[in-house]
């Protein structure tokens, strides 16, 4: 047996990793969130989304190819002081530890308005975190095998889609484009935050197998999740009129509701349930990352001690935000450090890497 | 202990902790509410009737009826709280199979009940939206002898009806969606007591939330052909000439195609085709349906489907209820703004709009002729 520290992550793995990691609680507002910022067949944006997110992809694969292959910390290393390092390592820990926390929080908030009123969030929310906790200590190779299995139990639950469609009629999506749409840009924000999950690539570079195969399947995983969204989106355009799905809380659990089957009628809070292994590798996925990052400024510190207390340290924050709205709002927030790791990281390193360059020409 | 134990321990503590909340349901201790009924009542008010299922065993004998409750409040919600405290069991809506609401609520307006309605996430989309013709509180509480109990009575009545497309498939769902849409009014089933049976008495159209006016039951087979696909379902149509005095088709089968275009004089027209083919159990008329009468008796049966859904278009189109969803394809021709300053409302009630429906009947039973 190869040694777990030997052991690579396949090509096809890193795809479901990062698709599972983008797919999750947000697929249940998104329809909601695109009908009220672009209006009236605002899918269209879901493509346009895509086609950034794919040049954000190729930014970050830059840097696996230009570093060679190395660890996104080993590059700034080499090129940046490290009292420029510490602090912004600290910002963005924090903030992947926050959206590892906030994902949770919300999908409890969600399961306790739809199946436990009563009981409280917070103990919904422990639960969870325990399962991440778990999970994230196996180590991100193990996190990948368990989450074929996480990936295929959701997936399970596209060919409900035919059922959907049944009550499908383009005739309610109208010819128009992007009509009654507000604010616009917030709701890119909220379009480029539901596609999250990505930029965490760039911490992935030591685990991957070697070779550069493995970075066409991020955009494969993208490509995925493009389409679901889009499956989903245009789903409820036509399925909903266009006014009643800006009014609709969470568009997918009101379609999961319709459903019925000779056995079981009000099946939504069941696939809801489903939807728990996709949280659960969401935010796996960013505690271990937010790990990885304090792992720099605390060496000597086990990563299994650093998860714990990232866990704890977050939960505590997570009493504040007490009801679901506000959780949205936190997001928002939450989704321009998200950006920074996106878009500015790979930027940075890219820098550090000039920078060396730089160096080494003049020694 | 072993670390991994330990941790499982805890997660296995955290759920069986989770098992001492509030959210326990006992199902004898809950009262779930079957059916719900609104009726006008004094000053603002509502009159809320429910219907509860109760099943009660005793020595080895179980007894099963419907637990009544009435009264006033402002709201279906303040209702519930109020008559909660006059029943045993703990009141739930997550059950509820059928929403009836007297005409005269109807004729008021349906939308300040609708927040709940969408709002309360245990009210399933799946629910019977009917309105009542007289009182809602005197069908749930009424008693039917020779038939189940009234709430399941009421319930399967109309979930026969919906499955056999005698009448269109109207719950929640489709009722919020209509009322949504700026290019179609919403329907609702009717029903009322007739004797000591409730009946189907048509479908109540609606302009947005109001209920203005009713679709008698013969009417239900023309307007269903227009307002979406039929998969099933048996009509009787009486034409009263020699020809054809009356038939009977099964099986019917229809697909309805909507196309609108516009005069020179900008005016826009729809034209309805209609689609359908079934098959005759019943014929009274002086034609062989073995030769080429077969054909006239299409051609006859097409044109007399064709007048009467023009005489079903005629009426919505005098009380100018959309129900149909003709704006639906006018809008979806028109350019946003136009749309937007058109009134709709005026156009519809003045528009040109043809019926022409294609019958083909695919088999004459086992009578030779």
């Amino acid at each position: 047996m190869i040694p777990l520290s030997q052991e690579k992550l396949r090509p096809l793995q890193i795809a479901m990793l990062f698709h599972n990691t983008q797919v999750g609680v947000v697929l249940f507002i998104l329809p909601r969130t695109i009908a009220i910022h672009f209006g009236t067949n605002g899918w269209v944006i879901l493509p346009i989304m895509f086609v950034i997110v794919t040049l954000n992809i190729v930014l970050i694969n830059s840097v696996y190819r230009l570093g060679g292959g190395a660890s996104v910390f080993t590059i700034l290393k080499s090129g940046l002081p490290r009292f420029l390092l510490i602090p912004l390592y600290f910002v963005i820990g924090c903030a992947l530890a926050m959206v590892g926390c906030l994902v949770v929080k919300q999908y409890s908030l969600m399961y306790q308005m739809l199946i436990f009123p009563q009981t409280p969030d917070m103990l919904l929310k422990l639960v969870i975190d325990i399962l991440v906790f778990l999970l994230v200590t196996k180590g991100i190779y193990n996190m990948s095998k368990a989450n074929v299995f996480f990936l295929t139990l959701t997936l399970l639950m596209i060919p409900f889609a035919f059922e959907i469609f049944k009550s499908f009629d383009p005739v309610r999506m109208t010819p128009f484009f992007f009509q009654e749409g507000k604010d616009m840009g917030r709701g890119l924000l909220k379009v480029f935050s539901a596609f999250m999950g990505y930029e965490l690539a760039i911490f992935l570079f030591p685990y991957a197998e070697s070779g550069k195969r493995w970075l066409k399947y991020l955009h494969f995983s993208n490509a995925f999740t493009a389409i679901i969204y889009l499956l989903v989106t245009i789903l409820c355009y036509g399925f909903f009129s266009y006014k009643e799905l800006t009014h609709l809380s969470f568009p997918l659990l009101e379609m999961f509701g319709y459903l019925h089957f000779p056995f079981a009628e009000r099946v939504q809070n069941f696939l809801f349930s489903f939807f728990l292994l996709s949280i659960l590798n969401t935010s796996a996925m960013y505690y271990w990352s937010s790990q990885t990052v304090f792992k720099e400024i605390l060496p000597k510190l086990n990563w299994k001690w650093i998860t714990f207390i990232l866990l704890a340290a977050t939960f505590a924050v997570s009493y504040i935000p007490k009801a679901l709205i506000v959780v949205e709002q936190w997001f928002d927030v939450v989704t321009y450090f998200q950006m920074g790791v996106a878009v500015l990281l790979p930027l940075l390193a890219l820098l550090a890497l000039l920078l060396r360059k730089g160096k080494k020409v003049h020694a | 202990m072993p670390k991994k134990t330990m941790l499982l321990g805890a997660a296995a503590a955290c759920l069986l902790l989770a098992g001492c909340s509030q959210d326990q349901h006992i199902l004898e201790r809950i009262g779930y509410i079957r059916t719900v009924g609104y009726d006008a009542a004094e000053a603002g008010k509502v009159q809320i009737t429910l219907s509860i299922p109760l099943v009660v065993n005793e020595a080895n004998q179980s007894r099963s009826s419907d637990e009544v409750l009435t009264g006033e409040a402002y709201s279906s919600k303040e209702a519930r709280n109020n008559l909660s405290r006059r029943i045993s069991r703990n009141l739930v809506s997550g059950q509820a199979r059928t929403i009836l609401f007297s005409d005269r609520v109807a004729k008021g307006g349906l939308r300040r009940y609708m927040d709940t309605l969408m709002r309360d996430a245990s009210i399933s989309k799946r629910t019977e939206m009917v309105i009542v013709e007289g009182s809602a509180h005197e069908i749930i509480s009424g008693d039917y002898p020779e038939h189940p109990r009234t709430a399941q009575y009421i319930d399967r009545l109309i979930k026969k009806e919906f499955k056999t497309q005698a009448t269109p498939n109207i719950m929640l769902h489709q009722f919020l969606r209509d009322y949504y849409d700026d290019g179609k009014d919403p329907i609702a089933t009717m029903l009322r007591q007739r004797g000591k049976d409730l009946e189907i008495s048509g479908i109540a159209l609606f302009q947005e939330d109001k209920y203005e006016n009713k679709l008698e039951p013969k009417d239900i087979f023309y307007f269903s052909l227009m307002y979406g696909n039929l998969s099933k379902g048996e009509t009787t149509l009486v034409v009263g000439i020699p020809e054809v005095e009356s038939v009977t088709l099964n099986a019917i089968n229809s697909k309805k195609k909507v196309r609108i275009s516009r005069s020179a004089d900008g005016k826009y027209r729809a034209d309805i085709y209609i689609k359908l083919e079934g098959g005759l159990i019943e014929y009274n008329g002086n034609l062989k349906l073995s030769t080429s009468d077969r054909i006239k008796l299409e051609e006859t049966l097409s044109g007399f489907i064709s007048r009467q859904g023009q005489r079903v278009v005629k009426q919505l189109q005098q009380h100018r209820t959309d129900n149909l969803g003709i704006g639906q394809y006018v809008r979806n021709k028109m350019g946003y703004k136009a749309w937007k300053d058109a009134h709709w409302d005026d156009i519809y009630a003045n528009m040109d709009i043809q019926v022409h429906a294609k019958l083909l009947i695919k088999n004459f039973g086992n009578y030779y002729d």
